[in-house]
């Protein structure tokens, strides 16, 4: 185990690479041949070079194309970079949040204006910066009465389970990522 | 040689994942001095294993962190995997992944393996796998699959293809045996050439024909009238239908917009998207057959979704008027027109039987009907196990791209032709998201892979066809375009699965005959059906016997409410639960849901406090939630909202 360590911390990750000192270690004379018939080594750094750019095309699918500025199907919203749990919270988000906190989560929702105290800005610096998400799930789940503020804000722990309230707020701190960019693009210089 | 030799054995003794754990452990116990709780694990391969699924995974041997929250924002291999619906340790990585796994490199397992059959999926893609246990249309929380299935439904490709579940229980497109008398000839040849530059969301593909074939197809089809259509070309209705006199105009424009006909059809891309965009429609058919088309959708389609309106004759030949004269194409050119029409050649027999040729050949018949040519048949490639397709059967042709099924899957979307000179497949212009989401949704066709008890209980097709004379009002009015009765129909209008136990019958018989919104910010309202008063009597009877819950009592006040019962319910309908952040009393409160004044003219208290104690039973998707109201609350609210007077200022309670 000691040893092994040892090994690892020397020879780095690549066990083909750790060999090969090792090889070199106890076999000096064979150096040369080494070189020579060592062709599985190559091989196997060759094909490492070659797996990176083809890992990369599998991964990035999505990259061959750039994403699309807007989706002309049916007022979907380009959503194609989005993971999964973002998407979700999406669909969710727009369903049931973004009548009064809006479509980017500013509290300028359509409903807004009709509401006293005005629903929150998910995206200042503030929700950003110092709201957990324990407090939003509580905050979700309990509404405006469950944490003593205005009742205007439902409890929608009854309506949405647990794993939608995470991806309601995997979706929020997204819209705030985004904010994020926007404000440092517009004070950039 | 002597190298070679060493290195087998040795390689086994510092196996990549053993690194990696150690990684792990170092993570681990840096985790865990900052507080979380993170433990260390003890070095040794680790697996998944499910015999039924026939899951043999050892991913988790180096994704060590996948069921820790807290390592949310670690690197990989050992970021926590995002919430999911399912117990990982159950199903485990590859039955949604794909991938290699049993294997225990990195590379082994991530694919770029040769002939490997099942690669890793690109991560966006995986949303495709939901789809092969869960064969139904929208799976929810499967968003991407569910964009692609819409899209795939949309698109008919079940026209053509075999696509197990979404096979079509009739034609797409629309019957052409009056296409002759339908639309302009000039049109016609454009639509062939450019469907898309006539409707940009047009459900019809570009096939890409050449300017002879446009031609030829279209003079073929231009001999398909209808007679009755022919015979009154000429008369005074039509000439009245060109040029109609202002008031006409206007008489059509009011009966169009009562009609909420932009619920359904968009003009120049604003509105809804049930039906075709009316907004060149006036440079496309003829007015006599738009006339015969509003008295009647069904005389000339069949399965046409279009209500059939009570309008007059003077109304309906008003809008006809109206949509003529307003609904035209102000780009077209004069000049292009002239030359389209030199180009269409005579329909001498040899260009029937080309243009006949051409419509086999394309296809068309496979969406299209068209009297006396009742082809159909399977004419495009069995998908039913497309997802999981070897690259090998894949014919690349000579484009360069990567080698992969998802890739080419992709590519095949964007541009179907791109593989094969002879292919006849259609252009649908899906953009490269669109493209994304279809490709994931066949990605989802992988035929028997998954064993029967793995798959969600199969959903029954519903059925909901009511016989007699509510059945055909139904029909007349195609009222499940737009409502859904007992899992059938749209979502565009409220559930009528039980109408007959919230609304008050004497409530509907006036809201039939006037319709209007009780959501002041809908933008899509009842529209103004022009149903006779029998018709009225029929479809309120028939709500209010059959589409009855009987789990609700009508009324639970058998006197009226005392006043404080009256006043708790207002202070709970403000103070506790904020209802007036969506609901509007006395014209305060939000756009959200319906306007409660008078709302003890319309719906029953029964349904009313039923509603409060679990909106979802009623309506399952309904947005109201759930506030977990106790029955005496929910009686007290009940209380207040019956004892709401209707709004004074109009007595129909909302604009017209």
């Amino acid at each position: 185990m000691r040893l092994q360590f040892i090994w690892r911390s020397r020879c780095g990750v690549r066990s083909a690479i750790g060999v090969l000192v090792l090889a070199a270690l106890i076999i000096p004379p064979g150096c040369g041949r080494a070189r020579d018939s060592g062709t599985e080594g190559v091989a196997e750094q060759g094909s490492k070079a070659e797996t990176t750019p083809n890992e990369n095309s599998v991964a990035g699918a999505s990259q061959e194309t750039p994403l699309p500025e807007n989706d002309d199907g049916a007022g979907e919203k380009p959503v194609a970079m989005m993971k999964f749990e973002e998407a979700n919270g999406f669909e969710i988000y727009q369903r049931y949040c973004a009548t009064c906190h809006g479509d980017a989560g500013d509290g300028q929702g359509f409903n807004a204006f009709n509401l006293d105290p005005k629903p929150r800005s998910h995206i200042d610096k503030f929700a950003r910066e110092s709201v957990t998400d324990e407090e939003l799930t509580r905050s979700i789940a309990l509404g405006g009465a469950g944490r003593g503020k205005s009742p205007l804000m439902p409890r929608w722990g009854r309506t949405l389970n647990p794993r939608k309230i995470r991806y309601v707020i995997a979706y929020i701190r997204l819209l705030q990522r985004q904010a994020q960019v926007a404000e440092a693009v517009s004070e950039a210089p | 040689m002597l190298v070679t030799l060493a290195i087998s054995p040795v390689r086994h003794v510092f196996p990549e994942w053993k690194s990696v754990q150690n990684g792990y452990n170092r993570l681990a116990a840096e985790r865990y001095r900052m507080g979380q709780d993170v433990r260390t694990v003890p070095l040794g391969l680790r697996q998944i294993w499910n015999p039924r699924l026939g899951v043999v995974d050892r991913c988790t041997t180096c994704h060590l962190g996948i069921e820790q929250p807290v390592l949310r924002d670690a690197a990989e291999p050992f970021r926590s995997h995002p919430t999911t619906p399912h117990k990982l340790g159950e199903i485990g990585c590859t039955i949604c992944h794909r991938g290699q796994g049993r294997a225990t490199t990195e590379r082994a397992a991530h694919g770029a393996t040769r002939h490997w059959e099942s690669p890793m999926l690109p991560t966006y893609y995986v949303s495709g796998s939901c789809g092969s246990c869960h064969r139904e249309r929208r799976p929810p929380e499967a968003r991407t699959l569910s964009q692609g299935r819409r899209l795939i439904e949309r698109s008919s490709c079940a026209a053509c293809h075999v696509v197990p579940g979404f096979a079509l229980d009739r034609r797409p497109g629309g019957d052409l045996s009056a296409i002759g008398s339908k639309v302009r000839p000039e049109w016609l040849y454009r639509w062939l050439k450019r469907p898309f530059d006539y409707l940009p969301k047009s459900r019809m593909p570009d096939f890409h024909l050449s300017d002879s074939e446009a031609a030829t197809l279209a003079a073929y089809l231009l001999t398909f009238k209808n007679e009755e259509l022919e015979a009154s070309a000429g008369s005074a209705l039509e000439s009245a239908l060109l040029v109609a006199d202002p008031g006409a105009i206007d008489r059509g424009e009011t009966r169009y917009r009562e009609s909420r006909c932009i619920s359904c059809h968009a003009q120049e891309g604003r509105g809804g998207v049930v039906g075709p965009d009316v907004g060149k429609i006036g440079s496309k058919v003829k007015p006599l057959w738009l006339d015969a088309w509003i008295r009647d959708p069904r005389t000339f389609f069949r399965d046409s979704t279009m209500p059939r309106y009570g309008l007059s004759d003077a109304d309906r030949t008003a809008i006809v008027s109206y949509m003529m004269s307003e609904f035209v194409d102000y780009d077209s050119d004069p000049d292009e027109t002239e030359e389209i029409l030199a180009l269409l050649p005579e329909p001498n027999e040899a260009v029937m039987t080309e243009g006949e040729g051409l419509y086999r050949h394309y296809g068309c018949g496979q969406c299209h009907s068209l009297s006396g040519l009742e082809i159909r048949g399977e004419f495009g490639a069995d998908l039913t196990q497309e997802g999981v397709k070897d690259i090998d059967q894949l014919d690349f042709g000579d484009v360069p791209i990567e080698r992969s099924l998802v890739s080419w899957l992709y590519n095949k979307m964007k541009t179907p032709r791109a593989f094969a000179e002879n292919s006849k497949m259609p252009d649908y212009r899906f953009s490269d998201e669109q493209a994304r989401q279809v490709t994931a949704a066949v990605l989802s066709l992988t035929g028997d892979s998954v064993p029967p008890r793995y798959l969600p209980a199969a959903v029954t097709p519903r059925e909901f066809k009511p016989a007699g004379s509510f059945g055909r009002i139904l029909e007349k009015y195609q009222c499940l375009a737009c409502h859904r009765i007992r899992g059938v129909g749209g979502d565009m209008a409220p559930n009528l699965t039980r109408e007959g136990s919230a609304a008050k019958p004497e409530w509907l018989e006036k809201y039939f005959t006037l319709p209007y919104t009780l959501r002041p910010i809908m933008t899509e309202r009842m529209p103004d059906l022009g149903m006779a008063k029998d018709e009225i009597g029929i479809v309120v009877t028939y709500l209010t016997l059959v589409l009855a819950d009987d789990t609700i009592t009508q009324e639970i006040f058998s006197s009226p409410p005392d006043q404080a019962t009256v006043e708790v319910g207002k202070e709970l309908f403000y103070g506790k639960y904020g209802c007036q952040a969506c609901h509007q009393v006395a014209q305060q409160g939000g756009y959200v849901g319906p306007l409660l004044d008078g709302v003890r003219d319309r719906l029953y208290s029964g349904y009313i406090y039923e509603w409060l104690l679990d909106p979802q039973r009623l309506i399952p998707d309904t947005i109201d939630p759930n506030q977990g109201l106790s029955p005496e609350e929910a009686e007290a609210i009940t209380a207040y909202l019956y004892s709401l007077p209707p709004a004074a200022a109009s007595p129909q309670g909302g604009p017209r």
